[in-house]
């Protein structure tokens, strides 16, 4: 699988999910899945996230040199779009940062972790990535333990690392390198 | 006649970097001593110091500063180190990298220069967090930023380039960072 041909990546075929490279058909969803009022306070998007955000996203995820993606999780059982999963490389080409959030009607069935896990298998195996990170705020252990699921390591407390709406978080900084 | 000791006074002072520091700066990172703890060639490839300094100046865009460090009460030694910066996150922290001429270290000037620099980006200009990467064996840079005041916050694995020529050759770094109080 060439990267400019990831638009779906189906790496495990008995997963409940698949991940689609965000397009025109989902914009909508993912506008809806970014402004969630159950949601939209963990992201560092707006409340009333732009739809001209969410297109550029889209064109900046289409190009393959840009080397940030956004996907949706389609979950294969019924087609639904239940979240999204983003990646972006960070300090280096050879790190890969994700972000994940799932409808808050849909979680607690592990589509986090196993989107997490799809994207991993496509950084190391088919991207050439070193190394995949995530930060987390403490308070969120739902997500810290998805990428513990995920076979992620917690490598540290960051102190201020994250700014949203104008206040600053700590954040634990848990990455998984290539084997 | 008596000898007797005259008190070393560092008077630092962080010059912002421009066309004419060329000189003095290829030849700062042209001792081994130095180049060996970045991820510059020795000798640095005048395309990597191009690189580098391409984003200088660019404060809208990368957020990228630099500076040439000089003591004022030792004039002749010219420039002793340099110090520079870059804005990451949502701009709101700030990621350093320094390094003091092998003849002037042992004299404090490391944690001079970035004490000075996390004075300036915390209480003047806004920055929540400065932070630094270091190798775990280049002891005399935590040192540094021991004595600065940064704290460890982790070792993060396969996270800095060791060479630009080799970019696959990734190193675990300790992530060291101080905030705003």
């Amino acid at each position: 699988m060439t990267v400019a041909a990831a638009t779906s990546i189906d790496l495990a075929p008995q997963a409940n999910i698949q991940l689609k490279l965000l397009e025109e058909a989902s914009l909508a969803r993912f506008i809806e899945l970014v402004r969630h009022p159950a949601i939209n306070p963990h992201l560092p998007f707006a409340p009333d996230f732009p739809e001209s955000q969410a297109r550029e996203m889209m064109s900046v995820s289409a190009n393959p040199q840009s080397g940030c993606y956004a996907w949706m999780m389609v979950a294969q059982q019924d087609l639904r779009e239940v979240g999204v999963i983003t990646a972006m490389p960070v300090f280096h080409a050879g790190c890969l940062q994700l972000g994940y959030w799932v409808d808050a009607a849909c979680q607690g069935r592990g589509y986090a972790t196993l989107a997490v896990r799809m994207a991993c298998a496509l950084a190391f195996e088919h991207l050439g990535m070193a190394r995949v990170q995530a930060q987390v705020v403490p308070e969120n252990t739902a997500s810290a333990r998805v990428l513990q699921k995920a076979g992620f390591e917690r490598e540290g407390r960051l102190k201020a690392s994250h700014r949203l709406n104008d206040a600053l978080y700590d954040t634990d900084l848990y990455a998984k390198v290539a084997a | 006649m008596s000898l007797s000791a005259r008190k070393l006074q560092p008077a630092l002072e962080l010059v912002p970097y421009e066309p004419s520091h060329r000189v003095a700066l290829e030849l700062q990172l042209s001792d081994a001593r130095v180049s060996d703890w970045l991820p510059f060639a020795h000798p640095p490839e005048r395309a990597e110091i191009d690189h580098m300094l391409g984003e200088v100046g660019q404060e809208a865009k990368g957020g990228f500063q630099f500076w040439m460090a000089e003591d004022r009460n030792r004039p002749q030694a010219g420039f002793i180190g340099a110090i520079g910066m870059q804005a990451t996150g949502y701009r709101h922290l700030a990621q350093l990298f320094y390094w003091v001429l092998p003849d002037f270290q042992c004299c404090g000037y490391g944690t001079e220069m970035v004490r000075l620099l996390r004075e300036t980006l915390l209480d003047d200009w806004g920055y929540a967090r400065a932070q630094a990467l270091v190798a775990p064996d280049n002891h005399a840079s935590i040192r540094v930023l021991e004595k600065a005041g940064f704290e460890r916050e982790g070792l993060l694995r396969r996270y800095f380039i060791r060479k630009f020529a080799n970019p696959d050759d990734l190193m675990d770094v300790y992530m060291y960072a101080t905030v705003k109080e």
